[in-house]
């Protein structure tokens, strides 16, 4: 319902419940308030934001913030009272905000300053009374400085009401108030800095900034986080070709403002003294510096050697899922136009083969979430196998601000206690057997149909496969089914109510559910599930709602390096590769702007993938794009083998990382603040990356070093500027026609439709792999693993804080387990699978439940691949080691 | 979480919880009831507290610094609260706490060595009449004077 009312004369309609402070905001309207935040809850307790209110012909002062508007309501925002009032106001707080200006980080962009300078106040009646305790420095990312707090709650309430945290709060009263952790501890939280980006003045500040500019010396440039797939926009600001801090506007991206610990923190990679910055060959087992020349001239030969002795198919690349969009496009037409091979491949679809085919059947039937918005509009988040916080720290962010504007429900199923706070007051928390997703599940749609929660014949007339599916579930023995899950029938029957008594549902998918053997399984049984609710649930009236799966994707271009045909089997935006028609297209594309007549591979293998065809002997020479497969593989020996049995290793990146370390030659690539360029995010939105800094040393960004090498080659696959390589993305691309940097960088969201042939929804039923009981015994423990907030991929490992903040791989063991094993925290343990061992430091928490060993990947460049194997289900045993 | 402390028995504070678990609003009953079971509140407690309420520890943190009431360290075997008020004031209660400070050299919300006091400066104990005024578990001493006090501390020294 829209609501009528004036401010300053104008005539406004806002929505009900808008407080004036919000309407006023809406019209670019002023009105000072320090306590306020578009984000937060209104909390009225800096005093600066009165108006006069007229209603009903009588006028009172009242604050903006606090008041919602009403009909007919007539609001002056300037008068003369009002300036005394505020003026008075911030003469209080000026008794004891020390006027350190001088030597603040804030100073420039400090609120109480501009409405000091705004209302003109220069002298204070009183005399001053300030506080003077030593600034706290006691964690590697925020600065506290009680002096400077004027106590008006931002930092406390994002951290609760946004973080869900709640790790600072008020402390004692009266003049003796100050913001701080339990006790007076140092502070102990997950360092996203949300408190910092909303600190009005320099009480809380930046240590990584730590004084290295002033804040109007510094140029911002907009861009997209390089960590994971939230896709969060972000601000570098740069002083000098040197990227000193990252901000975040309020209300700009998918993120609103917010960003974690590695967005906002990790970005001092960048400037890393361990990047590579020239070309390096390897000499007698040795990588030494050399010229882009040489370096070109090694590689672009031992190409052509290879494709004239071997074969084209003897050369096998691996893109990025880090690097841009335009940058993956360029790499995979480099290998199907000038090597001819399909070859070709990324760590997202090696890791889980199935996924993109299973996204693209989600989203052929309208159950895949297409914005953020799904996920705001949703009354009911069943959140399977993720641990958010940890996997995607803003979209925990969404998840919370979802349920407190839908009051919706929140499902957190998980094989461990993974900690979620949100205000749900409907929030049911499963904690089912390790590996037992598919089981779960089943149990799920069997309770649905066989209760008569969903209408089965409508399921059935749009499904395809009911019957057999339903033969299957039939089949199954429920208590059985339950006892293997290790859930009462309370617990199932608490799901289903949920997820039938709601209208909007988003099904958030972890990556728990594609590690190991059962990937596709779990996603299979999460169609089932997203079907038999979609069809199960429509009524004939409008008032039916959604089911919306969100897929897992790790980083901030996995999905953008599969869109772009990285991937064996498609061409860029999964179209077939043995269409002639579609090969005819894109070979005509290819071969317009050059003068050679490309043609596109038939070949490709579909068993093996690239490492493994490595392992076979049947591809001798590897390029590796901004990739660390060493690490990344989800199989440690296998990807050891491959990488070991290639005559030639090439490795793009801006790091000597394990893979460069064995590479024969290194190609210095930039980073994200070095190239212009987009990343697709978890929803499909592509989103532009922008240039802060010129590239470091004689490092280039991806295309141009893969362009360059074509050129060595005698091919032309260049582009005058990337405006028009995106138009020939959108030409070869059919999905990404509709993106262009125009509607990118006026901060319109772009999303890629798909345009496959159309798949039909279909049942599949599957059953969760056992693990022996033979391998039980030996191997007890279930592994587990996944990322942890403060690292992911190789640039948070090359970022000092973070490093900082989290040193140590830790495995994470229940405190039972612990005690029977006899281990105490920090205690070094061997953990050993039937693949490898890893030492590491054991950490005692009620995280991990019974017979669960938690490792975090990507933490401290650790190989815990070593543990792993590609299709089997995580099975270790531990050791004590003795030292 | 707060190094195991074996001292504190921890299914006293289960047992409060128990009832009030669940209830909105309840944080201050329940710390009210584990400061009366344990004298103070220990860190061991307040964890579990914010794991069954769903309550940050920092926020819990702020009600046990807001209020003069509760203690985090554990208190002397006897609270002293002296008057500070105007009256007492007037009538010379800086001269009593010098004394005790000198006694025993606390000084406000401090306990002693031998942990016998915890002492506390109070603003009014609504007794003017009997100004100075202070009081030791909860009895009241008025019309205090230096030499008063000296044997009132005595009655307490052990």
């Amino acid at each position: 319902m829209l609501i009528n009312l004036t401010i300053d004369g104008r005539e406004i309609s806002v929505e009900n419940g808008t407080s004036i402070m919000e309407a006023a905001r809406l019209n670019d309207i002023y009105i000072p308030g320090f306590c306020f935040h578009p984000k937060l809850d209104s909390f009225g307790a800096c005093r600066v934001c009165i108006v006069h209110v007229t209603e009903r012909g009588r006028t009172k002062d009242k604050f903006a913030c606090a008041q919602p508007v009403s009909e007919g309501m007539e609001v002056e925002t300037k008068s003369e009272k009002i300036n005394k009032y505020v003026k008075s106001v911030t003469e209080y707080l000026l008794v004891h905000h020390p006027l350190d200006c001088p030597v603040c980080d804030k100073s420039g962009e400090c609120e109480l300053q501009d409405v000091t300078f705004k209302f003109g106040l220069s002298k204070n009646r009183m005399s001053s009374c300030r506080r003077n305790e030593p600034s706290i420095k006691d964690n590697p990312v925020l600065e506290f400085n009680h002096n400077r707090c004027i106590l008006c709650g931002r930092c406390t309430r994002i951290c609760e009401e946004v973080q869900g945290i709640a790790a600072i709060d008020f402390q004692k009263r009266g003049f003796n108030t100050i913001v701080g952790p339990f006790l007076g501890k140092a502070l102990d939280c997950e360092f996203c800095g949300q408190c910092l980006s909303v600190c009005p003045v320099g009480a809380i500040q930046d240590r990584v900034f730590n004084f290295n500019a002033r804040p109007w010396e510094l140029k911002k440039t907009q861009t997209t986080c390089t960590y994971c797939s939230v896709g969060c926009t972000l601000y570098l600001n740069e002083k000098d070709q040197k990227v000193l801090r990252i901000t975040s506007e309020d209300e700009v991206g998918v993120n609103n403002g917010n960003l974690c610990s590695k967005g906002r923190f990790g970005f001092e990679f960048i400037h890393s003294g361990e990047r590579v910055t020239q070309p390096m060959i390897k000499k007698d087992g040795k990588l030494v510096p050399s010229t882009w020349d040489e370096a070109l001239g090694l590689v672009s030969s031992k190409l052509k050697d290879v494709m004239k002795s071997k074969g084209p198919d003897a050369i096998g690349g691996i893109g990025s899922e880090k690097a841009t969009n335009e940058e993956n496009y360029i790499f995979q037409k480099f290998f199907r136009a000038v090597i001819g091979t399909n070859n070709i491949d990324n760590m997202a679809n090696m890791h889980a083969p199935y996924l993109n085919d299973l996204i693209l059947e989600a989203c052929d039937n309208g159950i895949i979430s297409e914005s953020y918005d799904d996920i705001s509009n949703s009354d009911l988040i069943f959140i399977i196998g993720s641990d958010v916080k940890d996997e995607l720290p803003v979209a925990g962010n969404i998840i919370r601000k979802a349920i407190k504007k839908n009051k919706s429900s929140l499902i957190i199923a998980n094989s461990r206690r993974v900690e979620f706070r949100s205000v749900a007051t409907k929030d049911k928390r499963i904690v089912y057997s390790y590996g037992r997703e598919i089981d779960l599940l089943n149990a799920v749609v069997k309770y649905l149909l066989d209760e008569n929660l969903v209408d089965a014949a409508n399921v059935s007339n749009n499904v395809d496969e009911f019957n057999n599916f339903k033969e299957s579930l039939d089949s199954l023995d429920l208590d059985n089914l339950l006892n293997k899950v290790n859930i009462s029938k309370q617990d199932l029957a608490n799901i289903c109510d949920s997820l039938t008594k709601s209208k909007n549902k988003s099904l958030f998918i972890g990556k728990d559910l594609i590690n190991g053997g059962n990937g596709n399984g779990n996603i299979r049984a999460i169609l089932n599930l997203a079907y038999t609710l979609k069809y199960g649930l429509a009524k004939d009236n409008d008032e039916v709602g959604y089911v919306k799966i969100t897929f897992p994707r790790e980083h901030n271009n996995s999905q953008g390096v599969n869109d772009m045909g990285v991937i064996p089997s498609c061409l860029p935006g999964y179209q077939n590769l043995n269409d002639p028609q579609t090969k005819e297209k894109i070979e005509k594309v290819w071969s317009g702007n050059n003068g050679t007549n490309y043609c596109i591979s038939d070949k490709t293998s579909r068993d093996k993938n690239i490492i493994e065809l490595a392992v076979k002997g049947d591809i001798n020479l590897l390029y590796i794009m901004g990739d660390n497969p060493l690490l990344s593989y989800s199989d440690g020996l296998e990807v050891r083998e491959a990488i070991n049995n290639l005559d030639f290793l090439i490795v793009q990146d801006s790091f000597l990382t394990e893979t460069a370390f064995m590479a024969d030659v290194v190609l210095p690539a930039v980073t994200f603040a070095e190239k212009e360029g987009s990343f697709t995010n978890i929803n499909r939105a592509v989103q532009k990356v922008n240039k802060s800094i010129e590239s470091v040393e004689s490092s280039k960004d991806d295309s141009s070093i893969i362009v360059e090498l074509a050129k060595n080659m005698g091919h032309n696959i260049g582009f005058d500027n990337i405006d028009s390589l995106m138009d020939e993305i959108n030409e070869v691309c059919p999905s990404y026609s509709g993106v262009n940097y125009k509607t990118l960088s006026e901060e319109t969201l772009v999303y890629t439709s798909n345009v496959n042939n159309k798949v039909s929804p279909t049942f599949s039923f599957n059953e969760s792999l056992e693990s022996s009981e033979k391998e039980k015994e030996n191997y007890p423990f279930a592994l587990a693993t996944g990322n942890v907030m403060y690292h992911l991929g190789t640039y948070s490992n090359k970022s000092r804080v973070l490093k900082e903040i989290l040193t140590d791989c830790l495995a994470e063991i229940n405190p039972l387990d612990a005690k029977e094993y006899n281990i105490k925290n920090n205690e070094v343990i061997e953990v050993v699978s039937s693949n490898g061992e890893l030492r590491l430091k054991a950490k005692i928490t009620n995280r991990s439940s019974r017979g669960v060993i938690f490792i975090p990947t990507n933490v401290n460049d650790v190989p815990v691949n070593l543990l792993t194997t590609k299709n089997g289900i995580g099975r270790v045993k531990i050791l004590k080691v003795i030292s | 979480m707060a190094e195991e402390n074996e001292n504190i028995d921890l299914s006293k504070t289960n047992e409060v919880l128990d009832a009030y678990e669940g209830i909105h609003g309840s944080l201050m009953p329940v710390l009210q009831k584990l400061q009366t079971i344990y004298k103070y509140l220990p860190e061991e407690a307040v964890d579990l507290v914010s794991e069954r309420l769903n309550i940050s520890k920092s926020k819990i943190y702020g009600v046990i610094t807001f209020y003069a009431q509760f203690y985090i360290t554990p208190p002397g075997k006897h609270i002293m609260r002296l008057c500070q008020g105007t009256a007492c004031h007037v009538k010379g209660a800086d001269d009593v706490m010098g004394k005790l400070v000198e006694r025993h050299d606390v000084a406000h919300k401090q306990t002693t060595e031998d942990g016998l006091y915890t002492f506390e400066e109070v603003a009014c104990l609504g007794a003017c009449a009997m100004a100075p005024v202070m009081t030791i578990d909860g009895k009241v001493y008025g019309e205090l004077t230096v030499n008063k006090v000296e044997g009132i501390l005595d009655e307490y020294s052990s």
